[in-house]
């Protein structure tokens, strides 16, 4: 007696369609670093982007009469030197901080992307060449080549971005190689090439999508080091310059007065280590999260 | 009359836990081996078969894996509780294992000669001349060719054949009672295949061990094995003689399978297909796991789960209609063809 | 010899004298002694023809050459040389205008499920694709049109928008024939399309495979190391081994009268689901040689019962021994008289 299998479409598994996203999400919020990392993410760019509206002094102005001020009442965090607020000059300084550690990413990037995709594609010497150069740059901590090129040029955030981003294109050029060279070999690669896609089509629509969680990985974890690297050449007077607000600026001058007034230094350099931290654990979480290993589920 | 079983595995129940949900993998499995014989474990993936056999040496780690009931007795000794020392003293000695691919078992980084070496030494205590010699002698039994130049080879160097024999060397080294091949000639050629298993069944027949043959595929058991059990969703489905098992399948999976398998013997019948696909044992069909796809199913197999049922002795299948029901086989080793 | 009458038709693809070598690089050391350029020579010498409509089978185990045949005949890869002639045109690979009425005339199915399909695009995003670039169907129409390539193959529009890691295997290989399907092709290369699939799977993709080229006149170049699998669906079939065809013959005759020892040996090396059919001894012994090297003469010889010193000496070429039953071997006359395998 056999029965007509498909009028009892009766179903006995669930089927539970998650979607890229949801399950992104869900791993995201389950994923310890990630949660406190991207809480201390989101709350950094909320300072930054609300800076305005949450620092009750000027930032840049001082009362001298109030140098070096302890924290107190009038002064949350206290004050500088100059008698600036401290804790205001944290806040703008959240902006100086993420904004130049943004654009050394982003010039890292826009010019690290191609040049990793292009020397995957092209592979024999263009490819052992641009490797080779790479190589010798990963052997100097960026920082120091970052003193030379800004000695040369003069100082100055724009110059020190420049400089660095310059500098951090083998961590992401390198990555995106990888990726490259293996999504060159996946079989839907063949399909689209069989299909007649042309070269440009299959990089921009197959390719750079399967390298957009390796970047963002790689990218949380520049931002760190983009960061350090930042507020190090700032420390030195070589980054941002004064009157600016910027936590390496602030750690400079505080380190000056370190044993009279700490609360300058620390207050900079609790910044300093909080950020990093955030961005670190950020891309740590992120990493686990976007692991193709764990894609089926 | 039959000798006592060498290996019993019983109700074993291992569970692997995700982030969304516990997958049942293997989900009450009965199961012994008899000294000398050729055991086959048939199934396809997600059947549950190599985590069974991996769980015999303790290969399933533990977590994400979790034993939610079970054992498994070895002569005397359950296997699922014995201390993890006593454990590495009879994995590579008394029970050994091949795996389907050889070039991720051995170490790259050291020559063929050298990893049955150290097998040799560990287990037996010999030196390295009395151990390089009982190494060649192994190959010369395994069919290395030429076995003081493979001696010296690396892995890399070494044609997929080749590296079977020596994993099935390094296996055999120290004369185990019990050898689990899992899928050992799955990734190689026909003709390599045919090598292996017909070196698998003269092995077995000079040392008088028992093997445990997982595998996907129905020919490879025809070749070599004594007995067949069939898995499903993480059960047993079907146990039987090997030659009872294809005069007369008794439970429709087996028989689906047999269905759809190509014969190049039998050129005038087509592949015929199972619907559906297997289950997703996260969420488990209720009743008997098979019902979904089984075109003999009633009622009654949506509700309940079928018990084993002997039909002849030493065959049982776990299906409501076992030996009751006329399934239809449109293969059959019998002649003429049963209609 | 040509293949280029069957039937009185001309051939829908005709592959002249293909051959594949893969240079290997030299050390610096081996070029300043001035070793010889080595080359794996994959593919060295196949010739064939498939038909409109008509299935022609490409077997043979890993190394034979025939997965990379599969891809020059799309031009995946260049060949070194050879023709790869399509309704009596060559096609220059560099003329773009003419690949891509080519690529609407060939398309091909992959092997492995989980690698061709892409992970970042949904089903109707990969499907829609095809047919955008390919201008099958204008936009209004394209996703009705996604929806009937999913009916085709089998499955519903309710598949369109899931990501290829929510799909089974089997539904994964549907989607890599549907795309194959959305440009109309002629002729599918199918290059190992069930190996990785579980056997209750793989019947029903081959059923469904046979039905597509029923509905639409499609010709297959069917590539496999599975003889069983391609019995049922293949018209012809032809076992390679290193690098060159070895028989070649309509499927039935190949089966019950094979002529080549490789071919016969193949046949009988695979498992057969009878356990009253044992084998004595394994049919074939050693392994495949190196196709850096290939053997003098006969490539076959080194692991055949039958080899002569003729065989060393004298390359058998592929001769129609019987009407369409090509082999090549220079003792095929002794095994006409032997019986049939199984």
């Amino acid at each position: 007696m056999a029965v007509d299998v498909a009028a009892l479409a009766i179903p006995t598994t669930a089927e539970i369609i998650h979607s890229p996203w949801s399950m992104f999400w869900w791993r995201m919020r389950h994923n310890p670093k990630a949660v406190i990392g991207g809480l201390i993410v989101a709350f950094l760019i909320a300072v930054a982007v609300l800076a305005p509206f949450l620092a009750k002094k000027d930032p840049n102005d001082g009362e001298l009469a109030d140098s070096l001020a302890p924290p107190g009442q009038t002064y949350v965090l206290g004050a500088d030197k100059n008698g600036r607020d401290i804790l205001s000059r944290l806040i703008y300084g959240t902006r100086t901080a993420l904004g130049g550690a943004l654009m050394i990413v982003f010039i890292s990037e826009i010019i690290g992307v191609p040049i990793g995709i292009w020397a995957a594609y092209r592979g024999g010497w263009v490819d052992e060449t641009i490797t080779r150069v790479w190589d010798m740059l990963l052997a100097f901590p960026p920082l120091l080549l970052a003193f030379a090129v800004v000695a040369a040029f003069g100082p100055g955030l724009p110059k020190a971005a420049l400089a660095l981003g310059i500098l951090y294109v083998p961590f992401i050029a390198r990555v995106v190689r990888s990726v490259t060279l293996v999504q060159k070999e996946m079989a839907y690669t063949e399909a689209a090439r069989a299909l007649g896609y042309g070269q440009g089509r299959i990089i921009f629509r197959h390719i750079l999508p399967n390298c957009i969680s390796p970047i963002i990985v790689v990218s949380s974890i520049d931002i760190a080091y983009a960061l350090l690297d930042l507020a190090a050449l700032s420390f030195l007077g070589l980054g941002v310059q004064p009157p600016t607000a910027d936590w390496g600026t602030m750690l400079s001058e505080g380190q000056l007065v370190l044993l009279t007034a700490p609360h300058v230094a620390l207050a900079a350099g609790f910044a300093i280590v909080v950020a990093v931290l955030g961005f670190n654990l950020l891309g740590d979480g992120l990493r686990d999260v976007l692991d193709p290993r764990q894609a089926q589920r | 009359m039959i000798a006592p079983p060498l290996l019993e595995i019983e109700d074993l129940r291992i569970s692997f836990g995700t982030r969304t949900s516990d997958v049942r993998a293997v989900d009450g499995v009965n199961l012994e081996i008899r000294p000398g014989e050729v055991l086959g474990l048939v199934g396809e993936s997600g059947s549950g078969k190599s985590v069974t056999a991996r769980s015999i040496m303790r290969l399933v780690p533990m977590p994400p894996g979790k034993l939610v009931s079970g054992r498994i007795l070895f002569h005397d000794l359950d296997l699922t509780s014995l201390p993890e020392r006593e454990m590495e003293d009879l994995r590579g000695s008394r029970i050994s294992m091949i795996f389907q691919d050889p070039m991720t078992f051995l170490n790259p980084l050291l020559t063929a000669g050298e990893q049955v070496s150290e097998a040799i030494r560990h287990h037996q205590g010999l030196d390295r001349a009395a151990a390089r010699e009982e190494v060649l002698r192994l190959f010369r039994e395994v069919g290395i060719p030429s076995p003081e130049l493979r001696y010296g080879a690396y892995p890399h160097q070494l044609s997929g054949g080749l590296r079977q024999r020596v994993m099935i060397a390094i296996a055999l080294s120290s004369r185990p009672e019990l050898l689990i091949a899992d899928e050992p000639t799955t990734a190689l050629d026909v003709t390599i295949q045919a090598q292996i298993l017909a070196l698998l069944r003269d092995l077995q027949h000079d040392y008088g061990m028992s093997i445990l043959l997982i595998t996907h595929d129905l020919g490879v058991v025809a070749e070599i094995c004594d007995r067949v059990a069939v898995m499903y969703a993480g059960r047993i489905v079907e146990q039987a003689p090997i030659n009872a098992l294809f005069d007369d399948p008794e439970h429709p999976y087996t028989l689906g399978l047999m269905n759809a398998i190509p014969r190049p013997d039998l050129p005038d019948i087509a592949p015929q297909p199972i619907e559906g696909s297997p289950p997703d044992m996260a969420h488990p069909p209720l009743g008997c796991p098979f019902h979904p796809r089984c075109p003999y199913r009633e009622p009654i197999c949506f509700e309940d789960v079928p018990r084993m049922r002997e039909v002849a002795p030493g065959h049982a299948a776990a299906c409501h209609f076992a030996g009751r029901k006329a399934f239809q086989l449109i293969t059959s080793t019998h002649t003429p063809a049963v209609s | 010899m040509t293949h280029s009458r069957e039937n009185g038709r001309r051939p829908l693809l005709e592959v002249r004298q293909l051959v594949k070598h893969f240079p290997v690089r030299r050390s610096l050391g081996d070029a300043l002694r001035r070793q010889p350029h080595l080359a794996v020579r994959a593919v060295d010498g196949v010739s064939f023809a498939v038909a409109k409509g008509r299935t022609l089978a490409l077997v043979g185990e890993s190394g034979c050459g025939k997965t990379t045949t599969g891809r020059c005949v799309l031009f995946l890869q260049e060949p070194t040389s050879g023709d790869i002639i399509v309704n009596g045109q060559r096609v220059d690979p560099h003329d773009e205008a003419a690949m891509r009425l080519r690529r609407k005339q060939l398309q091909i199915v992959f092997q492995d499920p989980n690698s061709s399909l892409n992970p970042r695009m949904t089903v109707s995003q990969t499907l829609g694709e095809a047919l955008a670039f390919h201008k099958m169907v204008d936009v209004s129409n394209r996703n009705q049109a996604v929806n009937e390539l999913l009916e085709t193959v089998g499955l519903s529009g309710r598949h369109a928008g899931r990501y290829p890691n929510e799909l089974s295997g089997g539904q994964r290989q549907r989607i890599g024939i549907a795309r194959a399907l959305a440009v109309n092709p002629e002729l599918v290369v199918l290059d190992e399309p069930v190996s990785a699939l579980d056997v209750s799977v793989q019947a029903q993709i081959l059923q469904l495979l046979e039905r597509l080229r029923d509905e639409r006149g499609l010709a297959y170049l069917f590539i496999s190391h599975d003889l069983g699998v391609v019995r049922h669906i293949s018209n012809d079939v032809a076992v390679m081994y290193l690098g060159v065809i070895v028989e070649r013959a309509p499927t039935g005759t190949l089966y019950e009268r094979p002529l080549h020892p490789y071919t016969r040996a193949l046949l009988a090396a695979a498992p057969v689901a009878n356990p009253r059919l044992r084998r004595e001894r394994p049919p074939i012994f050693g392994d495949p040689p190196s196709p850096l090297s290939p053997p003098s003469g006969c490539r076959f010889r080194t692991r055949c019962p039958f080899a002569a010193g003729r065989c060393a000496q004298e390359t058998p070429v592929l001769r129609e021994f019987e009407p369409r039953h090509w082999v090549a071997c220079h003792f095929a006359e002794n095994f006409r008289s032997s019986a049939g395998t199984t």
